[in-house]
């Protein structure tokens, strides 16, 4: 392997210990889907792996995030992705989502919103990302990103109270 | 409500990440597809370029083609009989005589040449030139008779020169035609 191959591994090694993580989390927040996220985030970081030399050093993250917060995460829903693998009642399901009682109430407002909503709120109200931040990471306009976020926090709000008042 | 420590709360961190020699082994593979998938496009490009230069090669003739192409017709020329590369000149009885474009004397039934000058205009193949002297009908005809590839033609004697031989009516008569050719009708 070339000094210049090692070099590579080994500030890769060292980013994707240090943030896959949180770069899994944000997956998830955007999908909803655990195994799905763990999808996502393996895709982004090997293109990022293939991309590292032309990295601009320190933006790796932000460069992984992108990746990931533009996947197309409605893929699951296209009919082609509905396949079930393994024989029914035989094959136990490859994939298995988190107990029901683990999910909040919050997670689940959050995943029942459009999915430009989804990221806005995931971009702008948990990672604290600006406004322009924010546009600049979906590649759309800066009041767009201000409806959407309004938009969400609305439904948000709403889902909240709803779930609230059927728990009492 | 902080919208932001509820978030990160409800997230959660998820099942254990996957093993880093995963990871790497993925953008290793990654890698040498892109490696791959470079030198298919090169060899790609290399081999469109290729077929374009030969395809643009083939439309367009070199100096070196021509002079090729002039052999050959040159060869050609020289290899076929004369008979076969000419129809038969039109005869009738006001032209009873005639080249075809090999140089090849053809007469109407009833002529008899009595004397021939081959090629006194001294014409290149595919060019060809013919003074005949010949009877037809109980007379006597002076002929010049020249051909080439292009044009065919005859110079007629107006009766028998009292003041020249054939051989000099043959001679004037080469130069004239060399003059005027293309505008002497045979």
């Amino acid at each position: 392997m070339t000094r210049q191959r090692r070099r590579r591994e080994a500030a890769y090694t060292e980013f994707v210990l240090a943030r896959q993580t949180h770069l899994r989390r944000i997956a998830y927040a955007v999908c909803g889907d655990w195994h799905r996220a763990e999808d996502i985030l393996q895709t982004a970081l090997v293109k990022a792996y293939v991309a590292w030399p032309r990295i601009e050093p320190g933006r790796e993250e932000a460069y992984v995030r992108q990746i990931i917060i533009r996947a197309n995460i409605d893929e699951h829903r296209r009919p082609w992705r509905r396949e079930r693998p393994g024989l029914p009642r035989i094959d136990p399901p490859a994939r298995t989502e988190l107990p029901l009682e683990e999910r909040s109430a919050l997670l689940d407002a959050l995943h029942g919103l459009p999915v430009m909503q989804r990221k806005v709120v995931v971009l702008r109200h948990w990672l604290g990302l600006s406004v322009e931040e924010t546009a600049a990471e979906l590649g759309i306009a800066t009041g767009t990103v201000k409806s959407h976020s309004s938009r969400a926090l609305v439904a948000l709000r709403s889902s909240l109270d709803r779930s609230a008042q059927a728990e009492h | 409500m902080n919208l932001a420590e509820e978030l990160d709360r409800a997230i959660g961190n998820g099942p254990t990440n996957r093993p880093l020699t995963q990871r790497l082994a993925a953008g290793r593979r990654a890698l040498r597809r892109r490696a791959a998938a470079q030198v298919l496009a090169a060899v790609c490009v290399l081999a469109v370029g290729g077929v374009i230069l030969s395809t643009t090669m083939d439309g367009i003739t070199t100096s070196g083609d021509i002079a090729s192409e002039a052999a050959q017709s040159s060869d050609l020329y020289e290899t076929i009989p004369p008979q076969d590369r000419r129809t038969e000149p039109k005869l009738s009885r006001q032209a009873p005589i005639g080249l075809d474009l090999a140089g090849n004397l053809v007469v109407l039934e009833g002529v008899l040449v009595t004397r021939t000058i081959q090629n006194p205009m001294n014409l290149t193949p595919p060019g060809y030139s013919m003074g005949v002297m010949f009877q037809f009908e109980q007379e006597t005809f002076w002929r010049l008779l020249h051909v080439d590839a292009t044009s065919e033609g005859a110079v007629f004697a107006e009766g028998l020169p009292r003041d020249q031989t054939f051989d000099e009516w043959v001679s004037g008569a080469s130069e004239w035609a060399l003059k005027n050719r293309g505008s002497v009708g045979g």
